[in-house]
């Protein structure tokens, strides 16, 4: 919770307490005494008379349906109605059920019923606000009629934020009109805007400040909740809510208002509001000016998406890293700039520090997306052993095709042929891509910068050199010592290879599974006779490369026998998701950049004539 | 790809201005995002339970098994398991689920889990599409899990998926108001010619008190107030209850094409998830248990909508655990006694509702349990 920015909860616990002496007097319920008095004795033009005169001071209030057949009192119940004064309802109860065993046949008043049913209302809806349990609050508020409650402006407050708040804004609006209606109360007016500022859409509080009254100089009753008024407009704009932004005047005011005051949340608000707008420059000062008056902790997202669109992108990444465990948006956001930076096309230098907190980071979130970026660097690098050990985690964490891949090309490349080969039949009929790997007809003319024999983990790169203009040495850190390195089988590829039975899970985990002391009794033993070698259709999935000559895939789980014509990986997002709106189309292939990686540097396929067994 | 991305990041900028805005604007009078009060953390304490639970369904690997269903697994039971073994306070079986359910059912090019994997079959991922519910019951876990051992790599897996459920899965502001697509392909408008379809079970109100903890930028409280509505108004047949699935094409669903009109399996989970978020107005229950009050001596029936008669008996005794959570919820009716500890021979999916329905009685009617 920004309690910082809580100027708009300030100045309303400010007006509450203002008002704190009117609105107890107020709290109470409309004063029935008289007219149920002359209701029972009969006094017709009496009782229109006082009720004429209530409904004046009530707006809300109407004749109560019992009027002429409420049962009176019987007998003195003055003890009662002082138990129900001070509150005590469960005294009042006890005092009623007693009174009832030593009085058989004795009855309480409908009034004094009447009043401590509303009475226990009040207190019901009141605690079920304390807990923000809304839903609550709208059952009970609709159960019965509020019209008694007409003058309770604490009450009504709280129903209509219930009503706000469980998707029924009629209602609550006609709650908040209905108390500037009624109310001549000045701090009693202003909480009833402020308390609708914080539960309505903007746009209805802008019909309530239609409601208000304006001095002979146009001056409006409200004009002292300018800059709360001015924070509700600028919230509907992020929000969507607001067509255009704030009218200029209204903004270079409260601009000035956050410029000098010492209050973080207006600069705040200044800066979403000028990001969201691409006004950089100034979103970077608001952001700036409000971290250093101490904003809340997820400004330092804002910031570090400012710095990053105006091409800061050392700063960005700075702030991002420093903030990131207060804030999982930028430990994400920090990921998801270096993923950008290490996947380029041309590999870039990267200085050892700054690759140290893009392994930090990755370790530390268990990122699949930051060890896939880590292993094409080191790919990409020619530090295939390293770049294995970060597919590995990679695969453990979020197993996509591109890191697949990934992890598949690096055993290419260490002569790591089983591993390579098991790899490529767990995913068989399920990545296509990977399976290509198989059918490269002609071996791939050379590894980039990586051809000729591989010298492991201290290679020169030909493409830094030629950036840097003069050689460099990239080094990726290894993710721990868990590579052990393997030897290297050289066998040609047949159909020993594939397809072949192998192990349907993937066995990655990192950090390694702790072991389990219990005994699962469902496991059933994997019979590799049993493992079939024909892949299966895959719901989602296109063709796999040797169906085109060959072999069909088997028919999938729901019978499913053609392939999908395109990836449902890669489809469009469904039609009014916020995926689908153009300042949000997002390819589904987020690991894509780990492909130009792999194109880019031209990984040697190794060229198979490949018959499959049937 | 990598200019796509960032557009994409900083529209997911712009939604947390969003977020932010509505922290300035409604904290002045709002305590708690509603029902986010409540943890699961240490809600399942006896051990015993929790063990044979592990025992019978989760693998070594951390796979949680359908025993009654050619032994699968979906991204919704890897959800489930997750959150029992937080509410278990167990975090290394918890560990041991999450790792086995992301190494093998994120294969997608997003945040979201491939929904159903078979084993001993080439390859074992079985459909690429997800399921929204399995999504949900893992993102929230991963809070959960996140809210008890906090670790940065709970909270940064948690947002991930939530920011692709309300980016993908969500049709927000609808005139129909938030609408959770069953899965991001297949159920939409454009997908199918009575679209959109809902599974109106899929909606897990008590994750969507707890989402905004990690993505608080999207209105998840529409889906609750949304949800509420939809489950009102799908009231089939003579029995007034919500088939599994149902068209929403027009502003008067009906049970979809292509299903049985059925409240089935899938449906019986509604009462389940009203209640675990705090639900007990009879209002929502009052069909749910009017159908469980006709039990017959084979378990309680699942109803063929049209007749509005039972089509089939969910049999096994663990399915009690729901109808029995209604009652309390609705009546303060106490928690039989055999529904605190697993049945002996029920398969996964009445044994996961048993324990579920046993928890959430724990977070939020906990006067049920007293005797």
């Amino acid at each position: 919770m920004p309690e910082r920015l809580m100027s708009l909860r300030a100045s309303l616990l400010a007006l509450v307490l203002g008002c704190g002496a009117a609105l107890s007097a107020q709290a109470q319920e409309v004063d029935e005494t008289a007219l149920r008095y002359y209701a029972a004795k009969g006094q017709t033009q009496r009782v229109e008379a006082e009720a004429r005169r209530l409904a004046g001071l009530f707006p809300g209030w109407s004749m109560p349906e019992d009027i002429w057949s409420a049962r009176l009192p019987m007998g003195d119940e003055e003890p009662l109605w002082a138990l129900y004064a001070a509150g005590d309802l469960d005294g009042l109860k006890r005092a009623i059920a007693q009174r009832q065993t030593t009085e058989p046949g004795w009855l309480p008043s409908d009034d004094l019923l009447r009043k401590v049913k509303r009475r226990e209302l009040r207190e019901q809806i009141m605690s079920k606000a304390a807990k923000a349990q809304w839903f609550a609050i709208c059952d009970l508020a609709s159960e019965r009629p509020i019209g008694g409650f007409a003058d309770d402006a604490a009450l009504s407050w709280t129903i209509a934020e219930g009503y706000a708040r469980c998707d029924r804004r009629a209602e609550a609006m006609s709650i908040f009109s209905r108390l500037l209606q009624r109310s001549t109360d000045a701090n009693e007016r202003r909480v009833t805007i402020l308390k609708a500022l914080g539960a309505l859409p903007m746009a209805d509080v802008e019909r309530l400040l239609e409601m208000g009254q304006k001095t002979a100089a146009g001056v409006s009753e409200f004009s002292d909740l300018a800059n709360d008024l001015t924070r509700g407009r600028i919230a509907a704009v992020l929000r969507g809510e607001r067509e255009g932004s704030i009218d200029a005047a209204e903004l270079a005011a409260f601009e000035t208002y956050a410029e000098t005051s010492q209050e973080a949340g207006a600069g705040e608000l200044l800066a979403w509001l000028a990001l969201r707008e691409n006004r950089l420059d100034a979103a970077l000062k608001w952001f700036q000016m409000a971290r250093a008056r101490g904003a809340d902790p997820i400004s330092a997202h804002g910031l570090a998406q400012t710095l990053w669109r105006l091409g800061k992108r050392r700063e960005a990444e700075d702030v991002a890293f420093n903030s990131r465990d207060a804030v999982t948006a930028n430990m994400i956001l920090f990921i998801d700039m270096f993923e950008s930076q290490l996947t380029k096309e041309t590999l870039q230098p990267i200085e050892p520090e700054r690759l140290l907190r893009y392994v930090k980071a990755t370790l530390e979130a268990r990122s699949g997306e930051g060890a896939q970026a880590l292993g094409w660097y080191a790919y990409k690098s020619c530090q295939f052993a390293t770049a294995l050990d970060w597919f590995r985690r990679a695969s453990a964490w979020l197993p996509r095709e591109t890191t697949i891949l990934g992890q598949a090309v690096s055993l290419q490349r260490l002569k790591k042929k089983k591993d390579f080969m098991e790899l490529i039949n767990r995913y068989d009929g399920l990545f296509p891509r990977l399976v290509a790997l198989l059918f490269k007809h002609e071996r791939e003319v050379n590894g980039g910068a990586c051809s000729g024999p591989d010298n492991r983990e201290q290679l020169r790169s030909s493409q830094v050199a030629s950036l840097k203009g003069k050689a460099s040495t990239i080094q990726v850190p290894q993710p721990g010592d868990m590579y052990e390195q393997m030897v290297a089988s050289t066998q040609s590829l047949n159909a020993k290879d594939f397809p072949i039975a192998v192990a349907s899970e993937n066995p990655l985990r990192f950090p390694e599974a702790a072991g389990s002391n219990t005994k699962s009794i469902i496991a059933r033993p994997p019979d590799p006779d049993q493992r079939p070698l024909i892949a299966r259709r895959v719901s989602g999935v296109v063709a796999m490369p040797y169906e085109e000559s060959e072999l069909k895939l088997s028919p999938g789980w729901n019978g499913q026998s053609v392939p999908s014509a395109t990836p449902l990986v890669d489809s469009a997002p469904a039609q009014g998701t916020i995926a689908s709106r153009s300042d949000d189309r997002s390819p589904s292939a987020a690991s894509a950049s780990g492909m130009l990686a792999y194109g880019a540097n031209g990984i040697g396929g190794e060229a198979v004539a490949l018959r499959l067994r049937r | 790809m990598t200019r796509y991305r960032f557009v994409a990041k900083q529209a997911l900028g712009s939604l947390f201005a969003v977020a932010f805005a509505m922290l300035i604007m409604t904290s002045s009078v709002a305590a708690e995002p509603v029902g986010g009060d409540v943890a699961l953390h240490g809600m399942l304490p006896q051990s015993d339970a929790w063990r044979a639970y592990k025992a019978r369904f989760v693998t070594a690997q951390g796979r949680v098994v359908d025993t009654a269903n050619g032994l699968v697994s979906h991204s919704e039971g890897q959800g489930y398991g997750m959150l029992l073994a937080v509410a278990a306070d167990d975090r290394a079986t918890f560990e041991r689920i999450w790792g086995w359910t992301r190494a093998n059912l994120f294969i997608r090019n997003d945040e979201l889990a491939a929904w159903r994997w078979e084993p001993d079959k080439r390859p074992a991922v079985a459909d690429v599409n997800n399921a929204s519910d399995g999504d949900l019951l893992i993102a929230w876990a991963l809070v959960e899990a996140a809210a008890a051992w906090p670790d940065p790599a709970y909270r940064v897996a948690a947002r991930r998926m939530a920011l692709d459920i309300g980016r993908k899965l969500v049709l927000f502001n609808t005139p129909m108001g938030s609408l959770l697509l069953p899965g991001a392909s297949g159920f939409a408008a454009e997908d199918r010619a009575d679209g959109p379809v809902l599974n109106l079970s899929y909606y897990v109100f008590p994750a969507f008190a707890r989402l905004p903890l990690v993505a608080p930028e999207f209105d998840w409280n529409s889906l609750v107030t949304t949800g509420l509505r939809l489950i009102e108004a799908a009231q089939f047949g003579p029995a007034k209850l919500p088939s599994d699935w149902v068209t929403f094409k027009s502003g008067n669903p009906q049970p979809a094409a292509g299903f049985p009109a059925a409240f089935s399996y899938n449906a019986i989970r509604i009462p389940l998830y009203l209640a675990w978020a705090g639900f007990d107005q009879p209002r929502y229950h009052s069909s749910f248990l009017q159908v469980w009050g006709k039990r017959g001596a084979r378990g309680f029936p699942l109803v063929d909508l049209a007749k509005g008669q039972a089509s089939a008996w969910a049999e096994e005794a663990s399915y009690e655990g729901i109808p029995a959570l209604s009652a309390c919820a609705t009546k303060g009716a106490s928690f039989p006694s055999q529904l605190r500890a697993p049945q002996a021979l029920d398969h996964y999916y009445p044994a996961t509702l048993q324990l579920l329905a046993l928890i959430a009685v724990r977070m939020r009617y906990p006067s049920c349990l007293k005797d």
